[in-house]
């Protein structure tokens, strides 16, 4: 592929994630290549963390909505700087529900959730292996400004 | 800053400036990391807040901004704060992803310098430096106001507040006495590190007089800490020690505000005072000149048991006073002396309290238990020496206090939080000048060269009773008094002292005016007769 498109496809992919997300990619340096990509596994694995406490808590007899509704604002908030505006919104979606003590209407947040969650991570996976591409065609990551 | 910083700093503050960000989310603490590291600072993370805690407290000194988020798992951002800001004195920033202005005036409350909003910009983290900087620069007015010479804070505005020492900017006898604080804290810290201070009576009557030797705007736990010249007890011991006794003086303040009555059965017993303690009512320093007025604890305790106790210490009583060389406590100090429990603004040095002339020798604590009688040493018309600041200048800081210490340190987790809200009240109402107390007084340890030296000139120098808005009750630090006493659990080993059995009585209920005169004479007269 050629490296000019594939650094337009990547750009646009990029404008697709948050704001924060390229403001997390200028803190990325040569001195730590890596940064955006262990950040963003930080992120995710602590996500995954949190879905878990979130969907085992739903799945108990008796569903302490106080609880899931903290997991929920954890994971907003961890979002803040890596994940999209859909799983925000998602989140914010889910506490409203916690706060009607409404099951139902969580497992679907849960379920939005969960969705919104591997479609973003897919969108990274791609855009890391983008990134691979890119440099293994010999040009330069393209940085959003 | 000293230990790892090059012989010759060539770099400019802020650079290098010490910050420990507390995040529980891994991902924000990675990125805040990143972040400061790119604004070159030097930067330590930490996943939960006690770790944060105990990190702060082993390396004292070495972080001169902490960066917090509010939600915590194992502790309400807060909490930390307050502890913080009591044990460390430094500036703390909290963050959140709430914006709420509830939550952000709650976090100003508690002390926070600032409250950033998550995901926090760069811009902002790369600002902080500033609350450092400006901490700093009120330390150095709070020192000014106790005539600092002009070349030291000149020294001090230059270097930035930083490599003091890499910077040759401490003078000989800085470095003196920082050497001399860095030895102690060694030889404290390994000995007493976890150690539980036990607060005898004997022990907290040396405190109460470095505090008032001190003086009290102008206490810090170090200067505390080296005047009273006790081996085994470490700065932090004395510095949650005072923050514990300020704010049981205020509470004592408070109280005395509200119970009017215990007043007026106070001024009862005052003319039993006068025949045994002459000096009582004319006490020559004293700021205002009412009648004499035994401390809340030596009003419930003297008269009712016929001034026995007080007489045959009379003589001390005058021994002491003459020694004391500064006249005018400032009221805040006043306010923070432990009622029944501190020796009176007139004693300033320490020696009158270990050398026991009291006739019963056996009693160790004789002396200081006189001197707790003494305390309230002013001629006032309240009882306690709280009230007694009532008639000091500036009379509205207090009468304007609210009830704020009206605390029930009746838990025996003795909880930080029960504490806090009634503090906050008092904060509240005294907000202007809360904030800049923090710089004032305690925490002077991160600059421990500089502060000492500044204490030291600053208690050489008469005290002139001055009393700005920064000498209020510094209350972040007295969050943790109580919290700290019931840790320290020392009173509860001290049955005899009637001190400290007051002080235990004020803690345990908010009515000591009434309940606790009736159980303390006699043990008064154990102690005195024994």
């Amino acid at each position: 592929m050629d490296v000019s498109m594939l650094q337009r496809t990547y750009l646009e992919l990029l404008s697709s994630l948050f704001s924060e997300f390229t403001t997390l990619q200028k803190l990325q340096d040569k001195d730590d290549p890596k940064f955006v990509f262990r950040t963003v596994s930080l992120f995710f694995d602590n996500a995954e963390r949190l879905i878990n406490g979130i969907s085992s808590n739903l799945n108990q007899p008796t569903v302490e909505f106080n609880k899931i509704k903290e997991l929920v604002h954890q994971l907003k908030g961890s979002n803040k700087f890596i994940g999209g505006e859909r799983i925000e919104d998602a989140c914010v979606a889910f506490r409203s529900y916690c706060d009607a003590n409404d099951l139902q209407g969580c497992f679907s947040s849960m379920q939005q959730l969960n969705q919104e969650f591997l479609n973003f991570k897919s969108k990274l996976d791609t855009l890391f292996t983008m990134e691979q591409q890119i440099v293994a065609a010999g040009g330069s990551i393209p940085k959003m400004q | 800053m000293e230990s790892h910083s090059a012989p010759s700093r060539t770099e400019v503050f802020p650079v290098g400036l010490r910050v420990l960000v507390v995040d529980d989310d891994p991902t924000w603490l990675k990125i805040l990391e990143k972040m400061l590291r790119k604004c070159s600072y030097e930067v330590t993370t930490c996943g939960l807040a006690r770790v944060a805690l105990e990190i702060l407290r082993e390396r004292k000194n070495k972080f001169d901004i902490v960066v917090s988020d509010v939600n915590m798992p194992d502790m309400d951002g807060f909490k930390l704060l307050e502890h913080i800001g009591l044990e460390m004195d430094l500036p703390v920033i909290m963050m959140s992803i709430d914006g709420e202005t509830s939550r952000v005036m709650k976090g100003v409350q508690h002390g926070a310098c600032d409250y950033l909003l998550k995901p926090v910009r760069m811009k902002e983290l790369r600002n902080i430096w500033q609350h450092v900087y400006r901490k700093k620069m009120h330390e150095v007015k709070e020192i000014e106001g106790h005539e600092f010479t002009c070349d030291d804070l000149q020294l001090i505005r230059e270097s930035g507040f930083e490599g003091f020492e890499e910077r040759g900017l401490l003078t000989r006898e800085d470095k003196k006495r920082k050497e001399e604080y860095s030895d102690q804290d060694g030889s404290d810290q390994s000995a007493a590190k976890k150690a539980r201070v036990v607060w005898s009576v004997d022990l907290h009557q040396k405190f109460v007089s470095a505090v008032n030797q001190i003086g009290f705007d102008k206490v810090g736990p170090k200067k505390i800490l080296d005047l009273m010249n006790v081996p085994g007890i470490t700065r932090e011991n004395v510095a949650s020690h005072l923050q514990k006794y300020r704010l049981y003086l205020s509470r004592l303040q408070k109280q005395n505000e509200d119970s009017t009555l215990g007043n007026n059965r106070r001024a009862d017993f005052n003319p039993k005072e006068p025949p045994a303690k002459p000096d009582l009512k004319t006490s020559p320093q004293v700021q205002q000149s009412t009648t004499s007025k035994p401390s809340p604890g030596f009003g419930f305790i003297a008269p009712e048991t016929e001034t026995q106790p007080i007489k045959p210490t009379s003589h001390v009583e005058e021994e002491i006073k003459v020694k004391r060389k500064t006249s005018s406590v400032p009221p805040l100090g006043m306010l923070l002396s432990f009622a029944g429990t501190v020796p009176s603004a007139e004693i300033k040095t320490s020696e009158p309290l270990t050398t026991s002339k009291h006739p019963h020798p056996n009693w160790t604590g004789g002396l200081p238990l006189v001197q707790f009688m003494q305390y309230p040493k002013h001629d006032h018309d309240r009882c306690d020496l709280l009230g007694d600041y009532s008639c000091l200048p500036k009379p509205d800081l207090y009468t304007s206090a609210p009830p704020v210490i009206s605390i029930n340190m009746q838990n025996e987790t003795g909880n930080l939080l029960d504490v806090k809200p009634a503090l906050m009240d008092c904060i509240k109402a005294i907000s202007p000048l809360t904030c800049t107390v923090d710089g004032s007084t305690l925490g002077f340890d991160g600059l421990p060269g500089i502060k000492g030296s500044f204490f030291e000139q600053s208690c050489r120098r008469a005290e002139t009773g001055l009393i700005t808005g920064s000498d209020l009750v510094p209350l972040p630090e007295d969050l943790n008094l109580y919290s700290s006493l019931q840790e320290i659990g020392c009173f509860e080993n001290v049955g005899l002292m009637n001190s400290i059995d007051l002080f235990q009585t004020e803690v345990e209920s908010s009515n000591w005016c009434d309940g606790s005169e009736l159980f303390d004479y006699p043990l008064i007269d154990e102690c005195l007769f024994a």
